[in-house]
């Protein structure tokens, strides 16, 4: 292997090919997520991404970097122990709405606060595609689903605001279809220092019918184009959080510059792969038990 | 693997003594086990010190069992020679397994008691009048323990000085509260004076210069974590795995390890595989209610072929069940956790020493053969004291086949999942270059690529079994105990084996001797040796703490040996040495 080869963007490739469907969001974020590591010249051996169950983990196959294809929802769980037993990796999480908004929204909150220095990437498409098109604890109020026949008469679960009030110290949402706004957030998000919260939203074309690319490219504007906005400043970015209609806004909502956990614990353990190393030597703590 | 035969390290004829103190919870009960075990232990005996809570911080009742001897001890006893009463309610419970020589503590000012009580049974009542005590000499009530402790180790005949000496270590940072102990150590010693030496303990014979330790099951497991070289542990708090928690975390910076605790169980495992993907060694502890959240990622670890070691500390269930209480009706559930079927390793450690070995050995079966191992304790074991020594051996840590950086750059394709004739494939971790792979929780191929191809799929689910073989070389040794021409044997498993000991000692005094298995795995089932134990023998009693005889259905299923004659205990309690031997004595 070549120590100085040029990074290349299909370095990032498998030779699997994608399966999702033609039109999806997913490649927008597949393509901008490998070129925001290529021009922050990550490594593939060097990042992990953990992924969930649904559609967006199926790209577990297409990406060749070390990779987790965990269960549904407990792919941040998985991506906080790999971030802890090795800091020196780039920990990316990817998981769909029904992932961190459904079925693991509890490790979402806990690891907004624990601010560990990894990316957890959003795939909202506000419907459950992958088991074709079941509500989301993200569909809109009305929306009708296969399981929400009359209208979904639930309110959907505000994943930035959640982030914010769980104390993530970069929450930042994008949009598929605004490619280049797409990988500028994630690079910003990849650069952040703590855990980073980035809610794409994502429309599925096969399964949701209403929030289509033209819905969301009539509401979206960019926080980054409001001269008066500051991502510095935690109101403000509650009170974006909850603007949600006729107007949605995309781009980063607060970020803020805390101590990580794995700082403040500040333990490097030996990842030692020899075998056969002499066991610890314990006399110190049987003393504590010495008769 | 193989069965061994231990020779029994008691002289058969001793016999142990059994002091509960009780009282409701808050009254400082366990702090007067530790001080009494303590004590006792200096002298140089043997003590066994088993603790009774209900899940509340106060009120309800306490009480802590502390069965001593010149011999080893290996369980609690039922029957009560010393029963000191801080309050009625401790009476009122534990006064059915007074004995003829037994003796009752207590005050008359927080009870009477009659001669109904004692069935006319002639106990010695002592009464202390420690209320008036704390009284006249103005002392907080929270001397109320020492003053009980003080007058129970008169009784013992042990002298005041080695009391004295003992409270003066333990409270040397707190010169207040030494002082007013000092104080009430002389006022008991007084007050309980006429009482001096009635039940005297018994002087040690001989002198082991043997280093021997007292802790605590969970204290053993976590020590043999440690020395295991662990990284990473992960845990909720629940009871009775709580204080492995508790263990790693005040020791964490000394030993370069790191301990989260989660937001729930699920997190808890997933973490740990995690971490364990990125090459810590890592471990979970938990109880069945946490266990039960465990499960999904029970098969993700073997899946993905992660290593994993997981503490299983049972107590009766289902659901909450009795929190703080134990019991063996886990067996199955961790035998068959999770969907579908794979390999996994359960241990169940017999006693204190074994916990601290196999928790170190758990994680080089972990990393050789890259499966989930169980450790199976219960509330018993895992909370109880026992006083033991450790054998001298050599431990290496074995990680198993991990590539080296230099050997990946060496090769074109690295293949994580590759076919092995003995179905362990080398891993890398993030990080290494040219190592790169998915641990997929799909069925996947050589690289980690999801495949669902029905070859792939039969290849995959033979590759994992395939370790199967080699692992089973890697078991710990079985003990046989007892008297191996014997034709009356017993078959247990886990803690269970104390009181089976402690029986066995009491029935040899009548001329009955036994021979014991109790085995410290299950699985993979050590089904030759269990035939090979059961053929020889005549009478066969299954012993074990659950309702369906889980044990004795593996048994059937991989011996075919049905065993008629059972002791199965639920209640929450642990099985005691009178219960063995009444039920031997009944089948033979």
């Amino acid at each position: 292997m070549a120590q100085k080869k040029i990074l290349k963007r299909d370095d990032y490739n498998t030779d699997h090919k994608c399966t999702w469907c033609p039109g999806c969001g997913n490649f927008a974020i597949w393509y901008m997520l490998k070129q925001a590591l290529l021009e922050l010249n990550y490594k593939p051996h060097e990042v992990v991404i953990v992924y969930g169950i649904g559609c967006s983990g199926n790209g577990t196959n297409f990406t060749e970097v070390y990779s987790f294809h965990g269960l549904h929802g407990r792919a941040l769980p998985v991506a906080q122990g790999i971030k802890l037993a090795n800091k020196k990796l780039k920990v990316i999480v990817m998981g769909g709405d029904g992932d961190g908004a459904g079925i693991g929204v509890g490790h979402f909150i806990h690891a907004c606060r624990r601010n560990i220095d990894i990316t957890y990437i959003m795939h909202d498409n506000q419907i459950y595609g992958l088991t074709t098109g079941q509500t989301s604890p993200r569909s809109d109020k009305g929306m009708v689903t296969k399981t929400t026949p009359e209208g979904n008469i639930e309110d959907p679960v505000n994943p930035i605001a959640l982030a914010l009030s769980s104390n993530s110290t970069f929450v930042a949402r994008t949009f598929s279809g605004t490619p280049h706004h797409l990988k500028d957030t994630l690079k910003k998000a990849l650069q952040h220092k703590g855990f980073s919260f980035v809610d794409i939203l994502q429309p599925c074309i096969t399964f949701n019918k209403h929030n289509t690319y033209a819905w969301y490219n009539s509401k979206i504007y960019y926080l980054e184009n409001q001269s008066d906005y500051n991502p510095l400043d935690f109101n403000s970015a509650l009170v974006k959080a909850f603007e949600w209609g006729e107007k949605i806004p995309i781009g980063v909502f607060y970020q803020t510059d805390l101590p990580t956990y794995e700082d403040k614990i500040n333990i490097d353990l030996d990842l030692d792969t020899k075998d056969d190393n002499s066991a610890v030597n314990i006399n110190e703590l049987l003393k504590e038990f010495k008769v | 693997m193989g069965l061994f035969v231990s020779k029994p390290k008691n002289k058969p004829n001793s016999l142990s003594k059994t002091l509960v103190f009780g009282g409701e919870a808050g009254e400082g009960i366990k702090s007067a086990g530790k001080i009494v075990s303590k004590t006792l232990l200096n002298l140089g005996l043997e003590v066994f010190l088993y603790d009774e809570y209900p899940s509340l911080i106060r009120g309800g009742h306490n009480a802590v069992f502390i069965t001593y001897s010149e011999y080893p001890v290996y369980s609690v006893n039922k029957e009560i020679d010393l029963l000191v009463c801080l309050d009625k309610t401790t009476f009122e419970l534990h006064k059915q397994n007074l004995g003829l020589e037994s003796v009752v503590i207590y005050d008359h000012e927080d009870f009477l008691i009659y001669d109904d009580d004692l069935r006319n049974l002639p106990c010695e009542i002592v009464d202390i009048p420690i209320k008036q005590i704390i009284k006249k000499n103005g002392l907080p009530n929270i001397i109320r323990n020492t003053l009980y402790v003080s007058s129970t180790m008169n009784i013992l005949g042990i002298e005041k000085k080695v009391l004295e000496a003992n409270v003066t270590n333990t409270l040397s940072k707190k010169p207040d509260l030494l002082e007013q102990n000092i104080k009430a150590i002389g006022l008991a010693y007084t007050a309980s004076s006429e009482y001096k030496s009635i039940r005297k303990i018994p002087q040690k014979i001989g002198s082991s210069d043997k280093k021997s330790y007292f802790m605590t099951g969970n204290q053993a497991i976590s020590i043999g974590a440690i020395q295991s070289g662990i990284g990473f542990y992960a845990a909720y708090p629940m009871t009775p795995a709580s204080t492995i928690l508790d263990f790693l975390t005040a020791n964490f910076r000394k030993y370069n390890y790191i301990v989260k605790q989660t937001e729930d169980e699920i997190a808890a495992i997933n973490m740990a595989i995690g971490a364990s993907y990125a090459g810590a060694r890592s471990m979970v502890g938990t109880s069945g209610g946490g266990f039960s959240l465990m499960v999904e990622a029970l098969g993700l670890a073997a899946i993905t072929e992660t290593p994993l070691v997981i503490v299983l500390a049972q107590r009766p269930g289902p659901a909450t069940g009795l929190p703080t209480w134990t019991g063996q009706g886990d067996l199955l559930f961790a035998l068959h956790a999770a969907q579908d079927e794979f390999p996994r390793v359960v241990l169940c450690p017999t006693d204190h020493e074994e916990a601290m070995e196999l928790a170190f050995k758990a994680f080089n079966i972990a990393d050789k053969f890259q499966v989930p191992v169980i450790i199976l304790s219960d509330k018993f074991l895992s909370e109880s004291q026992a006083k033991f020594s450790l054998k001298k051996s050599k431990k290496k840590i074995e990680r198993g086949l991990m590539i080296s950086s230099r050997a990946l750059m060496r090769l074109d394709k690295f293949e994580r999942y590759a076919s092995t004739p003995n179905g362990i494939s080398p891993r890398s971790i993030p990080g290494q270059e040219g190592g790169i792979f998915i641990a997929n929780s799909d069925e996947s191929d050589s690289r980690g690529f999801s495949e669902e191809s029905a070859e792939n799929r039969i290849a995959k689910v033979k590759k994992r079994f395939a370790k199967l073989p080699s692992l089973k070389k890697e078991l710990p040794d079985l003990n046989v105990y007892g008297d191996i021409r014997s034709k009356i044997c017993i078959i247990t498993w886990g803690s269970t084996k104390g009181a089976v000991l402690e029986a066995t000692r009491r029935l040899h005094n009548t001329g009955i001797s036994l021979k014991i298995l109790a085995l410290n795995y299950i699985e993979p089932f050590p089904s030759e040796e269990v035939s090979k134990f059961l053929s020889s023998s005549k009478h066969v009693l299954l012993i074990e703490g659950n309702y369906t005889s889980q044990l004795g259905q593996l048994i059937k299923i991989h011996t075919g040996h049905d065993i008629k004659n059972k002791l199965l205990k639920y209640d929450g309690r642990p099985i005691f040495p009178n219960e063995v031997v009444d039920k031997v004595l009944e089948i033979i």
